[in-house]
């Protein structure tokens, strides 16, 4: 437990904040009345606790370290060419999605696609988003930093603190996921706005940094190839069918908060963003000036430059608020993946014959299973971002085109044609990934995978990145063609009442 | 100072005070919330499942019905 930049009273600060978590979580568990207060908070969220559950979920350990590292190897392009192109994918979301999906009172994502295609095609959404809401790369990470930070070994660490994330989930459901993730949210802006300019002033400022970083680092795109900065932007894409995203409209008040929230989050994740690759590269400067130890590794560098920056206590409330990064991940896709094997899964396959208290054991015992999963999946898999990156594709390249044909197509749409886009959707990530796994090489410096081959005499390169450029337009083919079999689906007359 | 500088400390002011606003208005709900029922903070009542616009999404066969009213 012995860090050279922390003291005893961070330790503390770290403490209060756990049992502060499992605090809230028990005493909302004694506020659940039925399923709907448990997975969608009764469908009263407003716009300051949807701006905080919205921010802390998405912003995770993969951008706090992922975004930071690239800063630290290539300066900021990482802001310019990754993190932002995606903002525009969002800003999508709050004005054409907010609406139709909190008007029609769905309560998961599978089940537009039930609504629409019929049971089948919910249940393989369901599994789709189940797959995807599997907590593996937040869990690796919350465990990655027990290593480094207090040298616990990352199982355990894992396993100890993924596990307050867990218990709190399954004692209060949304509301506990959405108030300990306004605390979390708060930690995490303030810790890292306080953090930065500290940090500047050790290390010296951005004419530091230009001192001692290569002028390239400064460059808005860099050297990123066009391609790539296409697929970067492409990751947005996958906001556009995320579970956890679906699930805070339907937990809105009203459709007019859902998208001011959506809209104040982009605010946030800008600043946030830019904060992160700031932080990178004063990190790069602080290696080179001496400050930092010459052999930090990327992925560390601006948790280390930072609890080198701040004093005892604020570098507590500092790991508190990178601690919450991670947890606000985990709680809210364990609740998400738990609520597609009990809403999604389960009660299809009951006929609807469920009572709200089974749906909520239900729900319970999925979120332990997806949680337990995904601590599976972190531990057995090596390559876990580029598992995360295939969860994405796999979700966007099955569900994408046949949930916009819902939102925004008016004409015929099949049950067929919903099945064989999600089912060629799937077929081509699979070989893409394959593919590329087995023919191309690993490329170090963007820690990807690169499939280079000649064809008419022209040299060609494939990133394991531009896997949505192939499988999106398969998955829409698909659907063009089943949409030539079969005619609407027409629910029966029971469920038509819903 | 350079202009990277100056465009750190508008985001960190950006985001601290964009989190505090943000919080202090999440307390102002957090009574409402804790007892079940929220305030109002845009001004916009609470829907009933009445009030959505089944015609909204595009050929959604109505509103869902309220769970705790399933068999």
């Amino acid at each position: 437990m012995d860090h050279p930049y922390l003291s005893w009273i961070d330790y503390a600060v770290l403490g209060v904040y756990l049992l502060g978590m499992l605090g809230v979580g028990y005493y909302v568990k004694l506020k659940i009345p039925n399923f709907e207060e448990f997975l969608v908070a009764g469908r009263s969220m407003t716009t300051p606790i949807l701006v905080c559950t919205l921010a802390s979920t998405y912003y995770g350990l993969d951008v706090l370290f992922g975004t930071s590292e690239m800063a630290f190897n290539n300066g900021v392009v990482a802001f310019f060419g990754y993190s932002q192109l995606s903002l525009a994918v969002y800003f999508f979301a709050a004005f054409a999605l907010s609406h139709r999906l909190r008007d029609a009172k769905f309560t998961s994502l599978p089940e537009i696609l039930e609504r629409h295609y019929g049971p089948t095609a919910g249940i393989f959404g369901g599994f789709a988003s189940l797959f995807y809401s599997l907590p593996a790369l937040a869990l690796f990470g919350l465990g990655r930093m027990c290593e480094v930070v207090f040298g616990f070994d990352a199982r355990l660490g894992a396993l100890g603190l993924g596990g307050v994330a867990l218990l709190y989930t399954l004692w209060g459901g949304l509301w506990a996921v959405a108030i300990t993730d306004t605390i979390q949210f708060v930690l995490m802006c303030v810790t890292l706005a306080i953090a930065i300019p500290l940090l500047m002033g050790n290390i010296g400022g951005f004419d530091a940094v230009a001192s001692a970083i290569p002028a390239g680092h400064f460059a808005i795109f860099g050297d990123m190839p066009i391609w790539l900065v296409l697929a970067y932007t492409a990751t947005g894409i996958s906001i556009l069918v995320d579970p956890g995203f679906y699930q805070r409209v339907f937990a809105a008040k009203s459709a007019r908060q859902a998208r001011n929230a959506m809209l104040l989050s982009l605010v946030i994740w800008f600043a946030y963003d830019w904060l992160v690759v700031a932080g990178g590269m004063l990190a790069a400067a602080g290696v080179a000036a001496g400050a930092l130890p010459a052999d930090l590794h990327p992925n560390d560098a601006l948790l280390t430059a930072v609890m080198y920056a701040l004093p005892a206590g604020i570098a507590g409330l500092f790991l508190a608020g990178v601690l919450a990064t991670a947890m606000s991940t985990i709680d809210s896709y364990s609740l998400v993946a738990g609520a597609n094997l009990s809403y999604d899964l389960y009660r299809p396959l009951a006929k609807n014959r469920v009572s709200d208290r089974e749906l909520v054991r239900m729900t319970k015992l999925g979120i332990v299973l997806s949680w337990t999963l995904g601590y599976v999946l972190a531990y057995a898999f090596d390559k876990l971002m580029a598992l995360w990156v295939f969860q994405a594709t796999a979700l966007t390249s099955t569900v994408l085109v046949p949930i916009f044909a819902c939102l925004f197509w008016k004409g015929k749409k099949t049950p067929t044609a919903c099945l064989l886009s999600y089912v060629l959707g799937l077929a081509s990530v699979i070989a893409f990934y394959f593919t590329i796994e087995r023919l191309g090489v690993p490329n170090e410096i963007y820690g990807t995978h690169i499939w280079s081959f000649s064809f008419w005499g022209s040299d060609f390169e494939i990133w394991q990145e531009y896997s949505l450029f192939f499988t999106l337009p398969i998955s829409i083919l698909g659907f063009l063609i089943g949409n030539c079999f079969g005619s609407n689906y027409v629910p029966p007359r029971s469920e038509g009442a819903r | 100072m350079n202009g990277w500088d100056l465009f750190t400390w508008f985001n960190c002011v950006v985001l601290a005070g964009d989190a505090i606003i943000i919080f202090g208005f999440f307390l102002r709900d957090a009574k409402g919330i804790l007892a079940g029922q929220q305030s109002d903070v845009d001004g916009v009542p609470t829907e009933t499942p009445a009030d959505a616009d089944p015609g909204s999404l595009l050929e959604v066969p109505g509103p869902i019905q309220s769970l705790q009213d399933r068999p």
